[in-house]
């Protein structure tokens, strides 16, 4: 079911203004501009140079236009690196769309604290529901001893909010400060393990502000894709506005989970590609990841699958990434191609699919 | 030598006189300052902050020791404009208010790197303001002894030992715990102030006495957080607490009875105006224990020995 929406209302929000889907160019859905564990700069060891930064982001930035990019979605999401007064500098210097996304990840990298203590609710009651006998999360979570904490952080609807001014007035960044950019994408996601209830709060708030916004989600733990796809649902998120992201988890492959998903009309991100350095228990090589993708897309899902690199421009913590976002033109397509895929199938792929995903509806 | 880090450099321990040794100027959970419904008028929080301070100095409050520790608010930069500005010494703590209170980038740290963060800080300085931290702040949530918390206990008396700092806790439910990996750390429990003993969710009156006799420190530190305003679980009527002093001093305990008031100035991310917290400023706690030492018939000499002695004794660096 497709909602029909003023032209207006489809245009896709970047760092630059806003564009028409059609002027998107090749797309690359889920990559990092800047990329840093929130609280990193608490530890004075941490050497982070802005000057550096810049340069860093502009050159990959650069690389990728000019080898025939348009527009990179930045999926750093609220709390992992996202500096959007510095990033959109950069768009505007290098021409490259850039495309911001709310939202957080798994509770132990991405949510901190302030969003993870359960709320006493004492003033912001949750939904009077007479079932529980009164207002919802407002008696019981009293009861859990020492629980006098965050006032009404521990709620879907309050994360809701959160993401939803996110998408709607402008996304925030660091010193309290409300930029004009509104994220065009939400990105969501879990512990490898399993779904913890601070993380349940967090994927059934992005799918009602998703929801809401008419806005696209990608996943980000494909260990736990089958909890998360079903909270998303169960929210009202229909199935071919959420992007399954690392499909291609050296850990986790699946190719008849990827094709159960592409029938329920998922999009399927084999986003990883690039990571090949064998010390990371993710990475696999390129060769296998472009069978898997000539293996989908012969069995008729190339209008289901997103490619995307994941590369890192500029690394504040965590490993080092040695390739760039234009690896996937440079080098991944080439692949495709001498696999024996057709342009039109790589045309779709890097350009169709991801259109009809950040278009607003 | 002993000395005291204070934010604006080091003081001889005979200058600390009157002094609370468990405060916070800023509390708040990490996280906050993505959420733009919990950001203020930074302005109108120093005024705050500035006032209550210059109140505690009009009123004979000398020290305060701030236990908020990295990323719970800790903002050196605006504690060195209210210390200079209100004449108050204000002693930063490194160290991690609890496991539950890390900031994710510090989740996946083990022992030694937290180790050399907390001596970074004693001995170069707190991020990149040059001011040094006085003491090392410790704890255990209420929801367990995790694995993140025994982490930082452990780094924090690696650190305390290397420093010569004291250390500070939270959790009363954890303080038996906190004591076992102290001791199996081999600390000397004579540094280690044992805060929130009068918590209300685990008063222990023989717990206190046994942890004392161990030679740490007992502290009953939130005077002023009552039940007539707060709707906190920790929080009791002032005369308990009063009580609890009392009967440490007549086990004759007195040489390890701390008293302080456990506020927050300005709580970010999670109290505005809320009973939870924040109402009680640190003239209002120094206002409670005098109250409460004048209900008791306890004399000055009483007075100075626990609020300016005590404090004397344990806060320096050695």
């Amino acid at each position: 079911m497709t909602r029909v929406v003023p032209a207006e209302w489809a245009r896709v929000p970047t760092l630059t203004g806003e564009v028409s889907p059609n002027d998107l160019g090749i797309v690359l859905l889920s990559e990092n501009l800047m990329f840093g564990l929130p609280g990193w700069w608490y530890d004075p060891e941490v050497n982070f140079d802005r000057a550096d930064a810049f340069e860093l982001i502009r050159s990959a930035l650069l690389d990728f236009k000019q080898s025939g990019g348009g527009t990179i979605v930045d999926t750093s999401g609220i709390t992992l690196g996202r500096d959007l007064t510095l990033c959109s500098r950069i768009a505007k210097l290098t021409g490259v769309q850039v495309v911001a996304a709310t939202g957080f990840e798994d509770e132990n990298t991405s949510i901190p604290t302030h969003f993870a203590l359960p709320g006493s609710n004492y003033f912001a009651p949750g939904p009077f529901d007479p079932k529980r006998g009164g207002y919802a999360n407002s008696v019981w979570q009293r009861e859990i001893p020492g629980n006098f904490y965050t006032a009404n952080g521990g709620t879907k609807e309050y994360l809701m909010f959160l993401f939803y001014n996110e998408m709607t007035q402008g996304m925030v960044a660091p010193g309290f400060i409300r930029t004009k950019f509104k994220a065009g994408i939400a990105k969501t996601g879990c512990g490898w393990d399993h779904v913890n209830p601070v993380e349940e709060r967090s994927i059934r708030g992005t799918a009602l502000a998703a929801r809401k916004a008419g806005l696209p989600v990608i996943i980000t733990c494909i260990n736990q894709v089958r909890r998360e796809f079903e909270l998303l649902v169960d929210e009202g998120l229909e199935p071919d506005r959420i992007v399954i992201g690392h499909c291609d988890d050296g850990r986790a492959i699946d190719l008849e989970r990827d094709k159960e998903f592409a029938r329920k009309g998922a999009f399927i991100a084999y986003d990883r590609i690039g990571w090949e350095d064998s010390s990371l228990s993710y990475a696999i090589s390129d060769e296998r990841r472009a069978e898997m993708v000539k293996t989908m897309v012969e069995a008729g899902f190339a209008e289901q699958i997103v490619l995307s690199c994941n590369a890192v421009a500029c690394t504040i913590t965590g490993p080092k990434c040695r390739h760039s976002f234009s690896h996937i033109l440079k080098s991944f397509v080439p692949r495709l191609k001498k696999a024996g895929l057709k342009d039109n199938a790589i045309d779709t792929m890097l350009r169709e699919n991801p259109k009809r995903i950040l278009t607003r509806r | 030598m002993s000395y005291v880090n204070t934010v604006l450099g080091t003081i001889h321990p005979a200058e600390m006189g009157i002094t609370l040794q468990h405060e916070h100027i800023l509390w708040g959970p990490p996280g906050w300052e993505f959420d733009p419904e919990w950001w203020f008028h930074y302005p109108k929080l120093f005024q705050k902050c500035l006032a209550d301070m210059r109140e505690f100095r009009d009123m004979g409050g000398r020290t305060i020791v701030d236990a908020s520790g990295i990323n719970m608010g800790r903002d050196v930069e605006l504690y060195r404009m209210i210390s200079r500005y209100s004449g108050v010494h204000v002693v930063c703590s490194t160290g991690f208010w609890a496991g539950a209170g890390l900031y994710n980038y510090f989740r996946d740290k083990d022992i030694d790197y937290l180790e050399n963060l907390f001596v970074r800080e004693i001995k170069v300085g707190m991020g990149n303001s040059g001011a040094k931290a006085g003491v090392v702040k410790v704890g255990n949530g209420n929801f367990g002894f995790t694995e993140y918390d025994e982490r930082i206990h452990r780094a924090a008396a690696r650190a305390a030992k290397r420093t010569g700092a004291a250390i500070i806790t939270h959790g009363v439910l954890g303080i038996r715990r906190q004591v076992e990996v102290f001791e199996d750390e081999h600390f000397d429990l004579s540094r280690v102030m044992i805060s929130h003993c009068s918590d209300n969710t685990g008063l222990d009156l023989e717990r206190d006495k046994e942890v004392a006799r161990k030679g740490a420190w007992a502290a009953y530190d939130t005077f002023s957080i009552t039940n007539n305003w707060s709707w906190a679980d920790y929080a009791t009527y002032d005369d308990v607490k009063g009580d609890l002093v009392k009967a440490m001093i007549d086990a004759g305990l007195i040489d390890r009875v701390l008293i302080s008031a456990d506020v927050n100035l300005f709580s970010l991310g999670w109290a505005r105006s809320n009973p939870y917290s924040g109402k009680t400023t640190v003239a209002d706690g120094l206002r409670a224990i005098i109250g409460q030492f004048m209900r008791l018939g306890l004399d000055e000499s009483v007075f100075k020995k626990i609020m300016i002695d005590n404090p004397r004794e344990v806060v320096p660096i050695y």
